[in-house]
């Protein structure tokens, strides 16, 4: 049997919907209770060091820690890391707040760094969900192979998932 | 044998479901759309294939919805 399913995906607060969970819980009611308790905000935070780390490897992208505003100064608040370009040599901070919502922190001042932090964001939400596609996976029992594959001036994450 | 294959690009994930008996694939899918949702990825179903296959115990012909 086989079934294609496309999602549209955004990044969002962390949260629950109770029609999935009551879906999920007439299946399995054991699984459901423990997904309802999981902390996911440790694998956010290991999906978004982990995306952070296959952005930094990618031609043009370096990764870092901080990210600077237009006069020099830097942001002081808590970031999981940073990207910076060329393009945008102040760089763009990803963190994560306290609800494990992903928020990102940049200088938009001049145009080119606006369509540099679009690019970038899209880039990272890419990869962030190729992480967290693999963490899923894992939770739910399946061996996972995860490749990159470029194509057409962009990047393809492509998962295989396997289990008996 | 389950397996799930995932393509992700342009914030999209399209994902393809083979080896499921019957319902199990629709079963296998909130469950994968519930842990996103969890981990702070929000899913609307862009497109979905073959669902009356899935939801008829795999008599069905596979036809597109």
């Amino acid at each position: 049997m086989s079934k294609i399913v496309i999602l549209d995906a955004q990044l969002a607060p962390p949260q629950i919907l109770s029609d999935l969970l009551a879906k999920v819980a007439a299946q399995d009611p054991v699984l459901a209770e423990w997904i309802k308790e999981l902390d996911t905000v440790p694998i956010i935070e290991e999906c978004v060091q982990n995306a952070l780390a296959r952005m930094g490897k990618i031609e043009g992208i370096k990764q870092c820690q901080s990210v600077l505003d237009y006069y020099g100064n830097a942001y002081d608040g808590k970031l999981a890391g940073a990207l910076k370009t060329d393009a945008l040599p102040n760089g763009l901070g990803v963190k994560i707040n306290e609800k494990g919502t992903i928020e990102f922190v940049a200088d938009e001042y001049q145009s080119e760094w606006k369509s540099e932090i679009k690019r970038l964001q899209k880039l990272f939400t890419d990869a962030f969900l190729a992480e967290i596609t693999n963490s899923i996976l894992q939770i739910l029992g399946y061996d996972v192979e995860i490749s990159t594959i470029a194509k057409q001036g962009g990047l393809i994450y492509s998962l295989e998932g396997a289990k008996q | 044998m389950k397996r799930i294959s995932a393509e992700i690009k342009d914030g999209k994930i399209n994902f393809d479901f083979n080896g499921f008996a019957g319902d199990a694939c629709s079963a296998e899918e909130d469950k994968i759309r519930i842990l996103f949702e969890k981990m702070g990825v929000k899913t609307d179903v862009g497109y979905s294939d073959n669902k009356r296959e899935a939801m008829s115990n795999g008599t069905a012909e596979r036809e597109r919805n």
